[in-house]
């Protein structure tokens, strides 16, 4: 089936199809974010129990987090902000600031945070290599054929901006 | 997620707006025939698994976002040009 071609060329980083080159925008609307991450929270165990992201104009969010982790509330509201760059350096890092609470929360949250695999937590920055996520589910390093990705939001819509380009050279062997 | 998608499609995409896609995809001979051969041992050549077809006015709905198709011919490839836009 298609499908399965399909597949096959996503897991090789679209090694049969030289010369390719995609360009768009695609906005997401929020309630496919969340329920996205209602279905990634449902296979997962752990303090967080759910999350509800509001997006808002200007790289701006609050998330809702449901929590069952002493001595932590049972519900937070995390304001925090986007960074609009994902590809930089030959890496693809998305990264959210919290806009920090304060006392004992705004020390936890962090700490907690970077405890989930694939998170890196420096001060009220959380850090996410979506590039090493992509390589370890499909096999393949994406990060050389991504020309651009960046992110911006506006009232619940994410706008994912990207340009992709699979080189001349990448012709199976 | 799978409802949710196919909710957005079957509102012919307008909760896309602002949506763009636009590129050229060289396919060459091999892979077209192993799609057609794929597709003919499945029986629809080339189809993708779905739970429920649109109907034609979805369908009419989100060919009315694609602004180019082009595929051209050269030796031993087909290059497929697009621009999809959901205004």
């Amino acid at each position: 089936m298609l499908q399965k071609i399909l597949e096959r060329e996503l897991a090789s980083g679209f090694a049969s199809l030289p010369g390719t080159h995609l360009r768009g925008t695609l906005p997401v609307p929020s309630a496919l974010l969340n329920q996205a991450l209602r279905e990634a929270l449902a296979q997962k165990n752990g303090p967080v129990k759910g999350v509800l992201i509001a997006l808002l104009d200007d790289n701006k969010a609050i998330a809702v987090v449901a929590l069952e982790q002493w001595p932590l509330p049972k519900q937070v509201e995390l304001p925090f902000s986007i960074s609009p760059v994902v590809a930089r350096g030959g890496k693809l890092l998305a990264s959210i600031t919290l806009d920090p609470p304060g006392g004992l929360l705004g020390a936890l949250i962090p700490m907690l945070a970077g405890l989930v695999p694939g998170v890196r937590a420096s001060g009220n920055t959380l850090e996410f290599d979506l590039g090493a996520q992509l390589k370890e589910k499909s096999g393949h390093d994406f990060t050389p054929l991504i020309e651009k990705l960046e992110i911006r939001t506006r009232r619940s819509f994410l706008d994912i901006t990207f340009a992709l380009r699979v080189p001349e050279t990448e012709a199976p062997k | 997620m799978k409802e949710l998608l196919e909710k957005i499609l079957a509102g012919g995409g307008k909760e896309l707006a602002g949506l763009e896609l636009e590129g050229v995809i060289p396919i060459r001979q091999e892979l077209i025939n192993e799609a057609l051969t794929e597709g003919l041992k499945q029986g629809v050549p080339g189809s993708l698994p779905t739970a429920k077809a649109p109907d034609s006015a979805t369908i009419n709905a989100l060919l009315a976002h694609v602004k180019k198709a082009e595929i051209t011919a050269s030796e031993g490839k087909l290059t497929l040009s697009f621009h999809v836009k959901v205004d």
